[in-house]
Order: structure tokens, then C-alpha cells, then sequence
């Protein structure tokens, strides 16, 4: 696993238990876990305490670790390694090892939720209106159905998508879509 | 048929056209566009280098001429029936399946080729996407408020596009610098640092947490990968650039000097213009404290021109664009100088190289004649008493020649056993170094055997997983079984049907046995009867009247058989004929005919149309 200069040399210092004492590793641990495990919509209320420098240095560290670890697919046995590295006694790497464990899929998850998609269409409301006569006097240009379309995707977040067309339009969309799905459906089949 | 035309169509849509299985239920119902397009796509599938527009034109008389040379195409492929552009463009259902199911029996066979090289990352790639959309396609699906009930209820992690994408969030990080090591913490802000130091997660938000330090870790992989080559070549760089520094720096003193008269509260101290004297890398660091001094004195003296108003902005630029012009003036005359400098020192070093190559002449040329003088004082001694010297020079002279036979002698002996030893040794030597040698190349080449074969090994485990994935895939959408099963019952109703007609010829001809041996009885019974009844006939009457009127019956029946006869011809006749215009009806002529009379019709108008454009 590769980490930077910065990250290696917190991680160092945090293994070190002659200048970091076990308290202050515990406080570090306990702040690594609370904010990997925080779920998404659990924005902190509260301001959380200050807490020292040094627990903040070696909190960013040892979180970005599990990121890493995480996010690389890395085993257990190769994070382990990487913080003997660190010269890390065997109870502080034990007890990494465990809070990374429990917070392993929680950490994927949220992982996996990170990035930009396009939102889903979950439904859809149409509406037909024919307009026989026009009050301007453009009588070919105005007359016909139009189809009002709105697209409901999910998430509360974004709002609906509506567009308006015409009977052609919308057979064209509809004979596109279903080109598009075959196509899928090809690839997936060979 | 029904089961046919599936199979036509199937294949069909398997060569690219889009037929909708749902609408089109048999060949009968494609359109002009749906047999042009499907018989053209065979025709590509089986010859690939035919060039045909797969689709028809609007103009008629053109439509004429690519019906006809699609026509000719098939014919080429080696259809034996009667095709033209008429069956193309008026098609009726038999020929155009007759010309469809010649065509499909024609297409290139598929086979799977097992591909022999090792699949690359691309493959790979497409083949776990594949894995992949088929999996998506094959969920089921989801009303999207159940999304939410699913997601946290799952027992794993799901990727996230399975259950919708309300949860997803954009990857927004804020830029984060990591706190300093604790031992490089500035005096200043220790307190600040012991006590009040946030957080990540308090300096961010929970929900920006993840990206940014993903960020932040990568920015810092990337300035670490550029800066660690580059940082000895930068030091370097840094010890040529100080002596220079420490140069200019006195110049910079006055300047500061100047700063300082203009009424700040400048704390740094102030350089001697003596430290030309100091070490290079003390200078250095002076010359960072006058540019923050620079600095400081600039802001400073920025602030009580805002609150005084004595000197305006502009006169404060000119004065720095004045300085500046006078400091590059300053550094080009420097740079200067130490040009000037480098090539005195290295004049004066070639000449100390050329002084010292002299003087190494010069010590030779004095070993030579103090080893001359020893010699030339050691025979000016032996001069005074030349005869008695003269003879014992020659004495050891015999002895040392005496010395030196025994001497070789000796070396003789001893070298000979010495030598064939050696000898021996060396071509020992030799041997086992060609030994070792084949048994390295042996070794090698098993090593690269080895290594072949454990690549082979893993390329064909990985081509029977594929392999092994692609027959799970076929058992899926082909059901061979059920193919084969309507084939053998097709083969047995054809079996059955021919022992019917078998069983029918065969009545047929003992019935016409039947018939010729009661007709041939017939004639016979009836020679008898009119021999016997012609000799009576000469004695009586009555038998003569009896034998006209036999004659007669028998004339009577044969012509009855005969009318008999030409009914049964005239029946079949009549059936063929019938038959013939089912078959003429099937065509629709009358249809075609009506459609060919429009199309004459569209080209007369496209032909005046045509002339009247031209004329």
C-alpha cells in the first residue's frame, strides 16, 4: 500500500509508544471509528470538543489508512504489515486491525456511494392536449397533440424532468429506447 | 409453416434486421422493405464482398433496377428457382419463402473459435461488464420507495446503482492541509495547537470527511512523487544561488536601511555590509529575513500612507519599479563579475595543470642522471687496479654463467611435472566449465518450458471458464432438446405419410391387374362366344340374330368402357387445372397486377416529370 510522507510519518509517531502514551492512542482510535461509522444523513449537531494536536494529526492519519486499506481492497494481513512497518507494538496493531474489521462494509458502502450518477427515473405522468385552433391564425403550424412528459426521478433532491413534444417525437423517443434496451440486451446476452 | 417461418425469422433477426417477432408471425406478412432488407442481408452474410443497398430507394424506376440486381445476386448464390425483381417487389408467400429458407441453408455456419492467444485486459474488461449488465438485467425490480426499505435491510455493501441513486453523493472535497508533526510546531502557535487543534471531521463535515482526505492523500502521494527526485538536484541548485546572495544582500541592507528610516517598526536586524566575510549559508538565511523585511516594511509602509495620505499609491509603485530596476541592474553587473571571476579561475587552473605536468618532466629527467652519475662513480672506482679487477670481474662472470646453467636445470626439472600438471588441471578445468555450461543452457531452456507451460496452463483455465460461461449461456436461450424432438417427430409423420402413399400405389396397381385380367377375361369369354355363335349362325336364324346382338352388347360395352376412361383423364384434368388456379389464386395476380399498373403509373409521371426538368 502506498502512503504519503505525511500519512507515514503520523502513523509512525502514533505507533511510537514512547512519545505517544495509550490514552492518547485510545482517543484516537475512538475518533477514527465514530467518523468512519457516522452515517450520511448524521451531520454532527454538536461541535465536538478540541481535542490536541496531536490526536488530530494522527486521527486524519489513521483514517485516511482505513480509506486506503479499503478502497484498494487491501487484506487485513497487508495493513497489518504496513504498520509493523511502523514499528507498531502488537496490541496497537491488534486493536487497528479489529475497529477495521467492524467498520469494513460500513466503509465500502460509503465508499461506493461517493461520485456522480446519473439519477434514476422511478416514474413518469404524461398528459395529452390537442390543440385544434390557435388564437394567432397559424393554423398548420399550431394545430396537433402535444404530449406533456414529466420524468419523476428518485432521490428528493431532483426535481422532476418535464419536456413537451410531439406525437412524431415521441414515437422517434420511444423506437430509440427500445434500440437502446435491445442493444444492452445484446451485450449483455454475448 | 408456422414453426418455419419462427425459425426464418429468428435467423433473420439474428443478421441485424429488425423484425418484431411479436407483429410479424410469418414471412407472409413482411413488408417490401422487410424482404428487400432481409434477402439483401443474407445474401451479405453469405458473400460478404457484394455491395447492395440494404434498403430500397423511393424513386420507381430506380427501385426496378435494385430489386432486379438483388435478384441477380440470389441467383448468383445458386438458387435454382425462377427469381426476378417481380418476387422481390411483389412477393407472395411460397417463393419468398422458398428463397429465405435456400438463403438461411446457405449462411456461413457459426463455429466457435476457440481463441489460442491470451486474453488481453480489454477482453477481460468487456467480458465483466458483460457479467455485469446481464446481472442487472436479470434483478427484478424494485417500486423506488422499496429502494431505501432494501438498502439498509442489505446484509452487504451493494454497489450502487442496484437499488437506485438517491443515496449517492457527488465526490465534493474541501481543501485540507494536515496539521503539522507535533515537533515542528512554531513556538507561537503551540497553545493553539495543544488545545484548540480541530479535527478532519469538525474542519469539514461528516459528509465531505471521506473525499477529502482521499484528496488531500493523493495531492500529497503526487507533490511526493515530484518533489524527492528533484530535491538533491534543488540543493545543489540552492549552494550556487547563495554565494550569489550573499553578494547582493549588502545592497539589500541599504534598502532596508532605507525602509527602516521611513518610520516602522522593523525588528529584524540589520546586516552589516561586512558580512561579504560571512559563511555563504548565513548569508542565505539573512537574505530570507530582509525579503520578509521587504515584505513588512512594504505593508507597513502602505498603512500610514492609507491614514496619512502623504504619498499617494503610484508614487509607492514608482519608487518599487525604480527599485527593482536598480536591483536587476545591481544583479546583472554581479552576474557579470562572477562570469568574469569563473574564467580567471579556470585560466589560472589549466596553467597550474600545464606547471605540473612541467615539474613531473623535469623529477624524470633528474632520476635519469642521478642513476647515470652512480654508475659512471662506480667504474671511476674501479680504475686504479684494472687488471687485478678486470680478472675477478671475469672469475664471477664463470661463476654466475655456472650458476645459472644449474639454475635452469633445476627449473627444468621442477617445471615439467609442474606443467603437464597444469595441463591436465586446465583441461579438467575446461571440461566441467562445458559440463556446467550445457547444464545451464538445459536448465534454462526447462525453465522457459516451464514457464510456457504454466502461462499455457493459465491461458486454457481461463479459456474453459469462458468457454464453461458460454455453454451455461447457450443452454439458456436455445433449447436444443425441444428442436430435436419436433425434428424426429416431423421424420416419423414423414415416414408414416410415405407408407400411406406406398400403401396407395400399390392398391392402385392391383386394382389395374384386376382390371386388365377382367378385361382380358372379358375379351376372351366374348372370342369364345362369338366363335361358337358364328358356327351356329350358319344353320339358324334365330343364332344369327343372336350373334348380331352380342356383337352389338360387346361394341356397346367396350365404347362405354372407353367413355368411362376418358371421364376418369378428363377428371383428373379438371382437378390439375384446379389446382392450378388455387395455385394462380395464391399468387395474386390480379393484386400484383393492380400494383404493377400504379407503379407503371408512378414511372410514366416520374418519366414526364423527368422530361419536363429537362426540357
Amino acid at each position: 500500500m502506498e502512503l504519503s510522507p505525511e500519512v507515514s510519518s503520523a502513523l509512525r509517531l502514533l505507533g511510537d509508544a514512547s512519545k505517544t502514551d495509550n490514552s492518547t492512542y485510545q482517543a484516537v482510535l475512538s475518533a477514527v471509528s465514530a467518523d468512519i461509522g457516522a452515517g450520511d444523513g448524521q451531520e454532527v449537531s454538536q461541535p465536538q470538543p478540541p481535542t490536541s494536536g496531536v490526536v488530530s494529526y494522527c486521527h486524519a492519519a489513521l483514517t485516511t489508512l482505513f480509506l486506503e486499506s479499503v478502497r484498494g481492497g487491501h487484506s487485513t494481513s497487508v495493513v497489518t504489515s504496513t504498520l509493523e512497518d511502523f514499528m507498531w507494538p502488537p496490541d496497537r496493531v491488534n486493536e487497528a486491525i479489529k475497529k477495521l474489521d467492524s467498520h469494513w462494509s460500513v466503509t465500502q458502502t460509503r465508499l461506493s456511494s461517493l461520485g456522480a450518477f446519473p439519477p434514476h427515473i422511478v416514474d413518469v405522468d404524461w398528459q395529452l392536449k390537442y390543440e385544434v385552433r390557435s388564437s394567432g391564425g397559424e393554423v398548420d403550424k399550431a394545430r396537433g397533440a402535444v404530449y406533456l412528459v414529466r420524468l419523476h426521478l428518485d432521490g428528493s433532491a431532483n426535481s422532476p424532468l418535464t419536456f413537451t413534444c410531439s406525437l412524431a417525437q415521441l414515437t422517434h423517443m420511444v423506437t430509440r429506447l427500445k434500440q437502446a434496451t435491445r442493444a444492452v440486451q445484446k451485450y449483455a446476452n454475448n | 409453416m408456422e414453426e418455419v417461418d419462427k425459425i426464418l425469422i429468428l435467423s433473420l433477426n439474428h443478421l441485424g434486421c429488425e423484425i418484431d417477432e411479436n407483429e410479424v408471425s410469418s414471412v407472409g406478412g413482411l413488408d417490401v422493405n422487410g424482404v428487400v432488407g432481409g434477402v439483401v442481408r443474407c445474401v451479405k452474410a453469405i458473400n460478404p464482398d457484394c455491395d447492395l443497398p440494404s434498403s430500397l430507394p423511393h424513386n420507381m424506376a430506380q427501385r426496378f433496377r435494385v430489386a432486379a440486381a438483388v435478384a441477380q445476386a440470389v441467383k448468383d448464390v445458386g438458387y435454382p428457382g425462377d427469381v426476378g425483381y417481380q418476387s422481390l417487389l411483389y412477393p407472395n408467400e411460397t417463393d419468398i419463402r422458398k428463397i429465405f429458407m435456400f438463403l438461411i441453408e446457405k449462411l456461413p455456419k457459426d463455429t466457435a473459435v476457440v481463441s489460442d492467444e491470451p486474453l488481453n485486459r480489454a477482453s477481460l474488461v468487456h467480458r465483466e461488464a458483460k457479467r455485469k449488465v446481464s446481472e442487472a438485467l436479470g434483478r427484478p425490480w424494485l417500486p423506488a420507495h422499496c429502494c431505501r426499505v432494501v438498502r439498509s435491510h442489505a446484509s452487504h455493501p451493494s454497489p450502487v446503482t442496484h437499488y437506485g441513486t438517491y443515496h449517492i453523493q457527488p465526490f465534493s472535497s474541501a481543501h485540507y492541509k494536515f496539521p503539522p508533526h507535533p515537533a515542528n510546531v512554531p513556538p507561537e502557535s503551540r497553545e493553539y495547537y495543544e488545545h484548540h487543534l480541530r479535527r478532519v471531521t469538525s474542519v469539514v463535515g461528516v459528509s465531505r470527511m471521506i473525499a477529502t482526505l482521499l484528496n488531500t492523500h493523493a495531492a500529497q502521494l503526487q507533490t511526493s512523487a515530484v518533489l524527492l527526485p528533484t530535491a538533491t538536484k534543488e540543493s545543489e541548485e540552492r549552494i550556487q544561488l547563495e554565494t550569489i546572495y550573499s553578494i547582493s544582500s549588502d545592497m539589500r541592507a541599504e534598502e532596508k536601511v532605507e525602509s527602516k528610516t521611513e518610520g516602522t517598526t522593523e525588528t529584524s536586524i540589520t546586516p552589516q555590509p561586512s558580512h561579504l566575510a560571512l559563511s555563504p549559508f548565513l548569508a542565505a538565511t539573512q537574505m530570507v529575513d530582509v525579503k520578509e523585511s521587504d515584505k513588512t516594511a512594504m505593508e507597513a509602509s502602505s498603512a500610514p500612507v492609507q491614514s496619512e495620505k502623504k504619498t499617494t499609491e503610484e508614487e509607492v509603485r514608482a519608487r518599487r519599479e525604480e527599485q527593482i530596476t536598480a536591483l536587476q541592474n545591481d544583479i546583472d553587473t554581479i552576474s557579470k563579475k562572477i562570469s568574469e571571476c569563473t574564467e580567471g579561475i579556470k585560466e589560472t587552473e589549466s596553467t597550474l595543470v600545464k606547471v605540473s605536468e612541467q615539474m613531473e618532466q623535469e623529477e624524470q629527467q633528474k632520476q635519469q642522471q642521478v642513476a647515470d652519475l652512480k654508475v659512471k662513480q662506480k667504474t671511476s672506482s674501479l680504475l686504479p687496479e684494472s687488471q687485478a679487477n678486470l680478472q675477478r670481474l671475469k672469475a664471477g662472470q664463470k661463476n654466475s654463467e655456472e650458476k645459472m646453467v644449474r639454475l635452469q636445470r633445476q627449473w627444468e626439472e621442477h617445471r615439467q611435472p609442474l606443467s603437464e600438471h597444469l595441463a591436465q588441471l586446465s583441461l579438467q578445468l575446461n571440461n566441467s566449465k562445458t559440463k556446467r555450461e550445457e547444464s545451464v543452457t538445459e536448465l534454462s531452456l526447462l525453465r522457459d518450458k516451464m514457464r510456457a507451460m504454466v502461462q499455457d496452463a493459465a491461458r486454457k483455465e481461463t479459456a474453459l471458464a469462458q468457454l464453461k460461461a458460454q455453454v451455461e449461456k447457450m443452454n439458456k436461450d436455445i433449447n436444443r432438446s425441444v428442436y430435436t424432438k419436433r425434428i424426429a417427430d416431423i421424420s416419423a409423420k414423414v415416414r408414416k405419410q410415405k407408407r400411406e402413399i406406398e400403401r396407395v400405389l400399390s392398391d392402385t396397381r392391383a386394382i389395374q391387374k384386376e382390371i386388365n385380367n377382367l378385361s382380358g377375361k372379358l375379351e376372351r369369354t366374348f372370342t369364345v362366344v362369338e366363335g361358337t355363335a358364328y358356327k351356329e349362325a350358319g344353320s339358324k336364324e334365330k343364332v344369327r340374330a343372336v350373334y348380331r346382338a352380342v356383337a352389338g352388347v360387346h361394341e356397346g360395352c367396350s365404347q362405354l368402357v372407353d367413355i368411362i376412361r376418358e371421364t376418369g383423364a378428363i377428371q383428373r384434368e379438371i382437378a390439375d387445372l384446379r389446382e392450378q388456379v388455387d395455385l394462380e389464386k395464391s399468387k395474386k395476380v390480379e393484386e400484383t397486377l393492380e400494383q404493377l399498373k400504379v407503379d407503371l403509373i408512378q414511372v410514366k409521371k416520374e418519366n414526364t416529370l423527368l422530361k419536363e426538368q429537362l426540357l
